[in-house]
């Protein structure tokens, strides 16, 4: 049996523009951890870096919405149906960018959480993502 | 074996004029996708371990209602358990559109929320 076929990389011009929004998040994200201030914002940008590789690969593979989705109720569903093995990370993520910018009350993330969900969840989608085509690093 | 009969349960927020109406058996639900997911994502939730309380909001109608789900503090099984359901919801109903925010026990305010789908 042959190996599957090497990815490759977005061509689309709505991919590369998600992409390239991506990797600007991500570079932010580094800034903001390296600060150890705003970790609040942290977890959420690194969640909003997820949400443009997700978005770059359903633009390279799905042309009719090269636009991206308006809502995340309609991103969940295609995530679950495109790329269900990220799902769980996805929706984690999601969850706690939520927390972080809508639930006053919670604690704020620490450090040692934030790199939990570095080396967990994100390493997990960014992982699968790049075998599906979609790098984060150029 | 299914019964005829519809079991229609219905959940209910404080103070709220929102109620969700549940078919829990019987004949595919008439609506939407989206209302029909609604249903079964708030019948089946329920029954995840570590899911402590689901509290419907938003809307009048099922339709138009999200839910807060609440697990117990730091339970990703149970966690993953929500979200693991919600793709049950969307195998079945690949239009459906959920809106679930996930929280956890210790964000239920004081004195609680009222009536509404609880596990103990």
């Amino acid at each position: 049996m042959s190996p599957p076929p090497s990815p490759t990389p977005p061509s689309k011009p709505a991919a590369l523009q998600h992409l390239a929004q991506a990797r600007d998040n991500y570079r932010l994200y580094q800034e903001l951890k390296s600060s150890g201030t705003h970790l609040d914002w942290a977890v959420t940008v690194l969640f909003y870096t997820v949400l443009r590789l997700v978005e770059a690969y359903l633009a390279e593979t799905s042309p009719a919405v090269a636009h991206g989705y308006r809502t995340h109720a309609q991103r969940d569903v295609v995530v679950y149906q495109r790329i269900r093995s990220i799902y769980n990370e996805y929706d984690f993520l999601h969850t706690r960018s939520t927390w972080a910018r809508y639930h006053v009350d919670k604690p704020k993330p620490t450090p040692e959480l934030l790199q939990q969900y570095e080396t967990q969840q994100f390493a997990r989608i960014v992982g699968e993502l790049r075998r599906l085509g979609i790098s984060l690093v150029p | 074996m299914v019964d005829d009969k519809t079991d229609i349960r219905i959940v209910q927020t404080k103070g709220e004029e929102s109620a969700a109406a549940v078919a829990d058996a019987g004949n595919e639900p008439e609506g939407t996708d989206t209302e029909k997911g609604n249903r079964l994502f708030l019948e089946r939730v329920r029954d995840v371990p570590g899911v402590v309380h689901v509290e419907p909001y938003g809307g009048k109608t099922i339709g138009e209602q999200s839910f807060m789900v609440y697990v117990r503090d730091g339970d990703m099984d149970a966690e993953y358990g929500v979200y693991r359901v919600k793709g049950e919801v969307y195998d079945r109903y690949p239009d459906a559109r959920l809106c679930v925010e996930l929280l956890e026990q210790s964000d239920i305010p004081e004195g609680g929320l009222g009536i509404s789908a609880t596990n103990p």
